[in-house]
Order: C-alpha cells, then sequence, then structure tokens
C-alpha cells in the first residue's frame, strides 16, 4: 500500500518535479511507462491525462521547490518500499540464474546489463515483449504488472553510460562462403582431439603456442604437410625422460619454459634451467600435428587461410 | 523387483594399533559392565528410553574400543581395494519401489558375534534408534534399525584427507573420532585463513597431506597451508584470462598425487603446480573455452599415473569429455566423448547433427574402485536442456553413469538414469561406492544421490540397476522408477506453456556433496524442496554458446512448504532416519566422522555438528559467512582438526534473496579451521 502511494505521489505530481526528481535521483525514478524518456537528466514523461503547460516565475518556482523538498522527502521515505530489492531478487530467478544476464547484470550470454542505456520505456517494452527471434522471452505472461514494475525499478539502479546493450560477445559474424565454413570447420573441429585450434589461434577462436597465423602472407598457406617448423627445438630434460619436441615460451637464468609439442595437446611446461638442455633443431615435422586431417581437407583449411587473410 | 536388505550383526570394528583416549567419567571400560549394560537393553527392546539410553552407552564403549588403522600412506593413489565385508545376514527387510514399504523390525539390540574372539559374549549394537523427536511422522513410530557395515580399506581417510570425496569411494567419512558426540561441545577454532578472494566465495574441498593443507579459490589462486598453524608455506595465482564461459569463476578444489598439485580454472586450463614450492610444473589448454563455452570448476581427480578431469559445458552447444593426462608431463593420455560420434555404439541416439552440441557436462568430480579398476564419471544432462525437438532419442550417454578403464579410457558399462532429459537433471553428482547386502549377499555397488532428487542404487561392477528412491518430498516430472529402473509417467516441459517442475533446476540438492558414513550405514543429504517454471523455447545450437532451450525461474512447491534440511536415509531403500531442517537451505557439503558426527555449514554463518544417529545438534560455530564449501577432517601429531571453507558464492547461490526472507548470505573467502582445545581431549 505504501508503495502505491509512493507511486501516486510520483506519478501524478507536476511533470517538473518529475524532472527534478529524476536529476536527483535517477535510480528511485518511478515514470509513466506511457510516457518517452529518452535521458533521466532531461525528459519529462508526459504522465497521465492532467498534462499541464510548464508553469513559469521565479515565486512559482520558489512555491515548486518548497513542495518539492515535501515530496522528495515523503517521497524518499516512501521509496524506502523495497521495490528496487524486489526487482532485484526477480532479477536473480527470473534474469540471471539460467545463465543470461548474469550475477547482477554483469552478462552470460545475454548482453551486460550494467551501465546500460535503456530508456525507461525501451526497458519495458523488451521485457514486456521480449526481442522475437533472440534468446529475449517476454515476460508479459510471467510476472504481475506489479513485478515488472519492481524488475524495471531495479534495471534502472544498473543504468549509466557505458555499455551499450547488444549481443554478447560472439563468434565473428561475417559472411563465410560455404568453402571458408568447411575449413574454419575442419580447423576447429572437436571430434580431433589435435585439431589445428589445438595449437594456433585463429579467426578469434584457439589456442596460441605456435606462430601467429594472421601475420603470414597467404602464400604460406600451400601443402600445410610442408610448413618448416623452424622454432621446433628438442629439448633434452635431466633424469630418464625421453628428449621431446617443444617451442620455447619463455627463457630465464634459473626458468625455462616450453611447449612440448609430443601430444596432441601441446603443454607448457617449466624446468630449472639447470635441469634442462635445449638443442635448436629437432626431427618434429608439421605434417605430425596435422596427422588427423586427410589431404583433401587440409587444402580446404588451406583455403580458409588464405581466404581470410 | 523385491530387495532383501540383509541387516548384519556389528561384529566389525575395525581393529588396529591402539590410540590412547581418556576414560569417559563414571564408565570404566570394563567388558562385564558393558554385558550388564547391553543386557538391560536387550531386556527391555520395548522401552525406548532405556534401549536410548543404555544405546549411548553402549555406543561410549564401542568408542573407546573402537581403534582403527589410521596409518597414513604417502602414496594413497596407489592403494587397491581390500574390500573388507563382514556381512551375516540375520534378519531381512523388504521393500518395493515407489512406495516403499519397510517392515518394522525387531532387531535384537544385542548379538552374539560368531567369531568371537574373547572380547566378551554380547556385542553392543552399532545401530542404535534414533531420538524419534526429530523424525518425520511419516516415517514415526518403529525406528528401523538397518544395520549396515561394509568398509573398504580405499574408502578410508585416515589422517589425510587425500582426494576430493576423502576417498576415492567419495564417502566423505573421516575415520577420525578424537572429536566425537561427547565432546563436541568443547570445539573450538584452532586457525584461520583468509585468502584474500572473495568472488564466489570459497567452495573448494581442502585437500590435507603429509600434515599440509592444499586450498583453491574461484580465481584459481592456491595455498598450501601447514594443516596445524594455518601458516602460509606457498600461494599460487593462475594468469586467468578474461573471457571465461558463462558458468563463471567457480573452482571446487584441487587434486594431489605424485608430488603435484593439480588445479582445473575457469578458463578451461589444468595446471599443474610442485606440492613443495608451488612453483608451476606444466599447464594445459584443454580446449579453448572461447570456442567450447566451457570451463573446469570441478576438482581433478588422480588415477594411477593420470590426472583425470571434466569440463562444464552441459547448458551450451557443447559435446562433453572426460579427458586424462600424465601427471608427470601433462601429455594428453586418452579423451572420453560422452555422446558417441559418428560410427560409434549409441551415436543413433541422437538425430542430425544433434550430437555436437548435445550437452553431457562432466562437471563434478568422479570415483574409482581400485578393485574393479574402474573409473565412474556421472555425465550431466542434455542440451538444449529443456526442449529436446532437435534431439528425439535417448541422447547417451547423457544423464548416466559411466564406467571407464583408467588405462584406455574406454567404456567398460553405463547406466543411463534419464533418458532424453528434459528437465536440466544433470547426473553428474557424487557417486559413493558402497558395499550394501542385498537379496542376501553383499553387492559393490554405487549409491547416486542426483539433482533430480532420486537416488539411484546400481551394481558397480555391472552398471545393474538395483534401486532407486526419492529423497526429496516434492517430485512431479515422474511419478516413479519401476522396478525395472525405468522412468514411468514422464511429465515434460511443453512449447508454449509455462510448467512448475520439482525438484528445481538447482536440483533435489545442488552439487555439494552428501556424506556416507559406515558405522551408521546411512546416506547424509542436504536435501532442497524448490521448484522451479520451465519455460520451453525454440533455439538453435551456435558452438560454444549458451544452448539452455528455455528458461528457469524458481518457485515454492505447489502446496507451499518451501525448505531444505538435513536428512539422514538408508541408502537402498531410502528409509529416511531423521531430518533436521535449515534456517533458509544448506548448500554446502557433508561431513561424516567416526565420532559419529556430521558436520555442515549454512548460508547463516553457521558451521555446525549433529549426531550421526539421532541428527541431534550438539555444537555450533557461527564463522560469519555463508557456506558454500565442503568441511574435512585430518590428524596432525595425534590431534584431529575439522576444516571448513566459508564464504557465499556460485551461480545457484544468487537466487538465495529471491527464496529466502532475511538477509542475504554474507561473501567471504576463509578457511576455519576447529580441534579441541589442548588438554581437553
Amino acid at each position: 500500500m505504501k508503495r502505491d502511494v509512493a507511486r501516486t505521489l510520483v506519478f501524478g505530481a507536476s511533470p517538473l518535479m518529475g524532472t527534478l526528481l529524476a536529476g536527483a535521483q535517477p535510480n528511485l525514478i518511478h515514470e509513466c511507462r506511457r510516457g518517452s524518456l529518452e535521458s533521466p537528466s532531461r525528459a519529462v514523461a508526459p504522465c497521465g491525462p492532467d498534462k499541464r503547460p510548464h508553469e513559469s516565475g521565479r515565486g512559482r518556482h520558489e512555491r515548486l521547490r518548497h513542495v518539492f523538498l515535501l515530496l522528495v522527502s515523503v517521497v524518499a521515505a516512501f521509496a524506502q518500499d523495497g521495490a528496487v530489492e524486489r526487482g532485484q531478487q526477480l532479477y536473480r530467478t527470473n534474469c540471471a540464474v539460467p545463465y543470461c544476464h548474469g550475477p547482477d547484470g554483469t552478462a552470460g550470454r545475454a548482453p551486460r546489463l550494467i551501465g546500460h542505456n535503456y530508456s525507461l520505456n525501451g526497458m519495458f517494452k523488451v521485457i514486456s515483449w521480449g526481442i522475437p527471434g533472440t534468446g529475449m522471452p517476454e515476460f508479459t505472461s510471467r510476472l504481475k504488472t506489479r513485478e515488472l514494475d519492481d524488475l524495471v525499478s531495479y534495471l534502472m539502479t544498473l543504468r549509466g553510460s557505458g555499455a551499450i546493450p547488444g549481443p554478447a560477445p560472439a563468434a565473428p559474424a561475417r559472411v563465410l562462403t560455404e568453402d571458408v565454413k568447411a575449413g574454419r570447420a575442419l580447423f576447429f573441429d572437436t571430434t580431433r582431439t589435435g585439431n589445428c585450434g589445438s595449437c594456433h589461434e585463429f579467426d578469434g577462436w584457439g589456442v596460441p603456442v605456435g606462430p601467429d597465423l594472421a601475420s603470414l602472407p597467404p602464400a604460406r598457406f600451400a601443402d600445410l604437410r610442408e610448413v618448416a617448423g623452424t622454432h621446433v627445438v628438442t629439448v633434452r630434460p635431466a633424469g630418464s625422460e625421453a628428449p621431446f619436441p617443444a617451442l620455447v615460451a619463455e627463457r630465464t637464468d634459473t626458468r625455462v619454459r616450453v611447449y612440448d609439442l609430443t601430444g596432441p595437446l601441446p603443454v607448457l611446461r617449466s624446468f630449472p634451467a639447470s635441469r634442462i638442455a635445449i638443442e635448436s633443431n629437432s626431427a618434429w615435422r608439421h605434417a605430425q600435428a596435422v596427422r588427423a586431417y586427410s589431404p583433401a581437407e587440409l587444402e580446404i583449411i588451406a583455403r580458409y587461410l588464405r581466404a581470410s587473410k | 523387483m523385491r530387495v532383501t536388505v540383509a541387516r548384519t550383526p556389528v561384529s566389525a570394528v575395525p581393529l588396529g594399533p591402539p590410540r590412547l583416549i581418556k576414560p569417559l567419567v563414571g564408565l570404566p571400560p570394563a567388558a562385564g559392565r558393558r554385558g550388564v549394560l547391553c543386557a538391560a537393553a536387550k531386556g527391555f527392546l520395548t522401552m525406548r528410553s532405556r534401549l536410548l539410553r543404555a544405546g549411548q552407552k553402549c555406543r561410549d564403549e564401542q568408542r573407546r574400543g573402537s581403534v582403527e588403522n589410521h596409518s597414513p600412506s604417502p602414496d594413497w593413489w596407489r592403494r587397491t581395494s581390500a574390500g573388507v565385508s563382514t556381512a551375516a545376514p540375520s534378519k531381512t527387510q523388504h521393500f518395493e519401489h515407489r512406495t516403499i514399504v519397510t517392515s518394522a523390525l525387531d532387531v535384537a539390540a544385542t548379538k552374539k558375534r560368531p567369531d568371537d574372539s574373547g572380547r566378551g559374549r554380547h556385542e553392543c549394537p552399532r545401530h542404535i534408534a534414533p531420538e524419534p523427536r526429530r523424525v518425520f511422522s511419516d516415517f514415526g513410530g518403529q525406528a528401523v534399525f538397518v544395520l549396515l557395515f561394509a568398509l573398504a580399506v580405499h574408502a578410508q581417510t585416515g589422517n589425510e584427507w587425500p582426494s576430493y570425496g576423502g576417498s576415492y569411494s567419495a564417502w566423505r567419512y573421516s575415520t577420525l573420532d578424537q572429536i566425537n558426540r561427547t565432546n563436541v561441545r568443547k570445539l573450538a577454532p584452532a586457525w584461520v585463513f583468509q585468502t584474500g578472494d572473495y568472488e564466489n566465495g570459497l567452495q573448494a574441498t581442502p585437500i590435507a597431506v603429509d600434515g599440509v593443507l592444499y586450498l583453491s579459490t574461484s580465481n584459481a589462486w592456491v595455498f598450501a597451508l601447514d594443516g596445524s598453524t594455518g601458516r602460509m608455506l606457498w600461494e599460487y595465482h593462475f594468469p586467468l584470462s578474461k573471457s571465461i564461459p558463462l558458468y563463471g569463476k567457480q573452482n571446487r578444489g584441487v587434486a594431489v598425487g605424485h608430488g603435484l598439485v593439480f588445479l582445473g580454472t575457469a578458463d578451461n586450463h589444468l595446471v599443474a603446480l610442485d606440492r613443495r614450492t608451488g612453483e608451476e610444473a606444466w599447464r594445459v589448454n584443454v580446449e579453448d573455452s572461447r570456442q567450447c563455452g566451457c570451463n573446469i570448476t570441478g576438482a581433478p581427480l588422480v588415477v594411477k599415473d593420470m590426472v583425470i578431469t571434466g569440463v562444464t559445458g552441459g547448458d551450451s552447444a557443447h559435446r562433453g569429455y572426460l579427458t586424462a593426462f600424465d601427471a608427470a608431463t601433462g601429455r594428453l593420455r586418452w579423451r572420453f566423448h560422452t555422446i558417441p560420434g559418428p560410427g560409434e555404439k549409441g551415436h543413433d541416439t541422437w538425430p542430425g547433427e544433434s550430437w555436437r552440441y548435445g550437452g553431457g557436462a562432466t562437471w563434478m568430480t568422479g570415483s574409482y574402485d581400485p578393485g574393479l579398476n574402474l573409473l565412474y564419471w556421472g555425465v550431466g544432462n542434455a542440451a538444449a536442456d529443456l526442449n529436446a525437438s532437435l534431439r528425439r532419442g535417448d541422447n547417451l550417454y547423457t544423464g548416466s553413469v559411466i564406467a571407464l578403464d583408467p588405462d584406455s579410457g574406454k567404456l567398460k558399462w553405463h547406466y543411463q538414469e534419464i533418458p532424453q532429459d528434459v528437465w536440466d537433471f544433470d547426473a553428474s553428482y557424487e557417486l559413493l561406492l558402497v558395499d550394501l547386502p542385498v537379496d542376501g549377499r553383499t553387492r559393490k555397488t554405487i549409491v547416486h544421490v542426483t539433482k533430480s532428487g532420486f537416488t539411484w542404487v546400481l551394481d558397480r561392477s555391472t552398471g545393474e540397476f538395483l534401486a532407486a528412491w526419492p529423497f526429496v518430498k516434492n517430485y512431479n516430472w515422474i511419478s516413479g522408477i519401476g522396478r525395472d529402473g525405468k522412468l514411468e509417467g514422464r511429465s515434460e516441459p511443453e512449447s508454449g506453456k509455462v510448467k512448475l517442475f520439482c525438484p528445481s533446476t538447482i536440483g533435489g540438492k545442488s552439487w555439494n556433496q552428501s556424506a556416507y558414513s559406515p558405522r551408521t550405514g546411512w546416506v547424509y543429504v542436504p536435501v532442497l524442496e524448490i521448484c522451479s517454471d520451465l519455460i520451453v523455447r525454440d533455439e538453435s545450437p551456435q558452438e560454444g554458446r549458451g544452448f539452455t532451450g528455455g528458461n528457469w525461474v524458481m518457485k515454492p512447491p505447489p502446496n507451499g512448504g518451501q525448505e531444505s534440511y538435513l536428512a539422514a536415509f538408508d541408502p537402498l531403500t531410502g528409509k529416511r532416519q531423521w531430518s533436521v531442517p535449515a534456517t533458509t537451505w544448506l548448500m554446502a557439503s557433508v561431513l561424516a566422522t567416526a565420532g559419529d558426527l556430521i558436520f555442515t555449514g549454512d548460508p547463516e554463518g553457521n558451521f555446525f555438528a549433529v549426531d550421526a544417529h539421532s541428527g541431534e545438534r550438539l555444537w555450533s560455530f557461527p564463522t560469519g559467512a555463508g557456506h558454500r564449501g565442503s568441511a574435512i577432517a585430518y590428524s596432525i601429531a595425534g590431534r584431529q582438526y575439522i576444516a571448513t571453507p566459508t564464504g557465499w558464492g556460485s551461480l545457484v547461490g544468487q537466487a538465495h534473496a529471491a527464496l529466502w526472507p532475511g538477509p542475504t548470505p554474507r561473501a567471504g573467502s576463509a578457511l576455519f579451521v576447529f580441534a579441541l582445545p589442548e588438554g581437553s581431549r
């Protein structure tokens, strides 16, 4: 009940008060949903049928200011009724738990809401009707009007000027030809443990162990079995372990870190410098690394790499 | 199916070198005295109060007589099973599935020991009837004495807590009994360690080996702490990448073995650290988390010369797998995909391309039976979670328990509990390896307390279905489970409708683990009675992106009664022995000890102990932050410690305020370690 009084006070009060309130306490604002609010610091929502023209004049302003201050204190008292808190709870069960907008708007698979710049009106619309064709469902049938109010009250506390709502970061959305698509699918084919992506970062995915393919000229992507592994060394650990092919990742006076290329997944291993010997040549060949692919598949991958340059 | 439960006379108190335990006041440990007490108990079976009193004394006697082998073993992972079972059936008990009817038993409070070797002609019963006041009314009346005893050596923890579930059998049971029902009231903090990592609280199970505790945090920090003083020996911070999959930063613990500490990270790396120095030995990116949308939140498991880790990804367009790495070098040994690929058996349970994106995450930690040389892992839900329109079929091996040959990574058997899951009911939770008498003979079983609110009991040699029972009161996704293990009366979410399902997508319990005590023969479960509205939506899979096929909203059960409680169950019949209500919900793991104590913590910050036999709350300590981790017990220089992580967090932990009135649980990130004050033991 208290809250209804507060709403009436806010919604039914003069537009000016709305303006002042918006500037003063954007987080607590309850705007008229029919109104449009571009920015809390500026616009005034045309609320209700009794739209009145702006009054002007110093004395009127003075009086309004007093009324406003009085009302602010009343509203502030009533605004403690927990709409934001209830909204936060609704957020946590409806919006955060299924991995969507994440804890407190920090984003999961859906857009980050911390610092969003949705208008109040826009926020109501999106939550009420959803966004067709995306993962955003409608909530009109699931939440009561009061709950929607509460939820929006909370979400407006996350408003800022930083992030612009949009889809969460995804794999590159450029238009791919069928050929390029096939090459990319092979490059990152998870059915092959030890696919290209387990050694190379490219196109936003993959593990950056081997050379940066984006910096290589397209001419380098010919027969992928014949790629020269000039950086590959032979590591001889002290003790009984057999020598293995590796890429040196880091070398200090005391420690050496190398990528062990023995298996299909490179392992970044760390040795005391005194416990390891490094020879600058290796019997390792790239043909070993790509043995999970047929020559025809490698050609498709090479076309993908060339086309992506 | 009729399953016969043999109740075993209590004859086997594991023997070992004697330990000094101070005699209890007023109860000289004379065999004659014990005999008199037990005879009295026998004579007044129907007089519950007398029995309980006598039983208490018998237990005290037993405790003093009970000595167990606590010799630490530096190569615990090599231990072979020497499963000892002393089952000698004396009484039988029958039950029907779904309507578990347990006959009232007139158990003799005393039993003659078949191989009496001079410890007195009469033995006290191991299990005494629980205090009736905490027993739910539907199970009121004559309490059932279920005498089950199956103690396997590899299930023991001794002075250490070497593995995630305590031992390979994942009982979360410590054989230490210095802290027990008599003295637990004196339990006091010995030391506290603050990690400084407050993100998502502290969800780990600390590992205790050779007097050192190894603790991990959500941001992939690892600490080695002196177990008796809390002094930090080293710390390690993994440099997490910025792109963390939607499962977020959570870490449930490390594994220790071969002189290394193994850590899984929120950006899908497996890391090995030198146990003495904390220096990194190796790290491997299990798969680019930007591609798979998966990461490691569970604790790895050391088996033989390998370290094995699962990944999350069950709510993403991802194909789950389990990977074994060489412990010393980090090199890949094998990878087992939980969804069969083209040409593999079971592939035909996935239409079209659905197998590529079918979930089947392996996000919790498995168990291992060294005797059978079988590695067990629970496989998560099928994706899209709530919408099976693209994957009509059984969807193997999602919702299944799989048993692998750890040497090759090949499947030995599987048992699918939930074909074509549409409720997000992972079968990922703990697999308790317990030997139970079934139909008059001891069976090596897996007791699997799952998200669906049901516990499955399987033969762990063959995967044969033995029993299933609900541990929640509110379930409506099925009407029950048939004698053949088939789900009956499935009720599924429907497109365009909002339907309430119980338990919720959080589960009949969350991932935090149950415990099993061989002393009571009961399993202790932190139960959640919460439901959720499921809303189905059509989604097309995008590799590595969320793929839930709908939305869920937590709701109370239809007739009210949203609650959470700690309950003790018979592992085979599901007969509830007692339950203790929580103020809100219980989201921390359970620890059972040979001191007949059950420890857990609540979101309000209380870490508490209850009597394993009755559920009576015996001790509580306000730690100041919510509990979402897993407590352990260990011993150094003859002093027993109980350690618990504190600090609220986790994905579903965020839903607290929406479900329960009152203050939000406090964040934090401290390890509290308790012991009996010096001189009071």
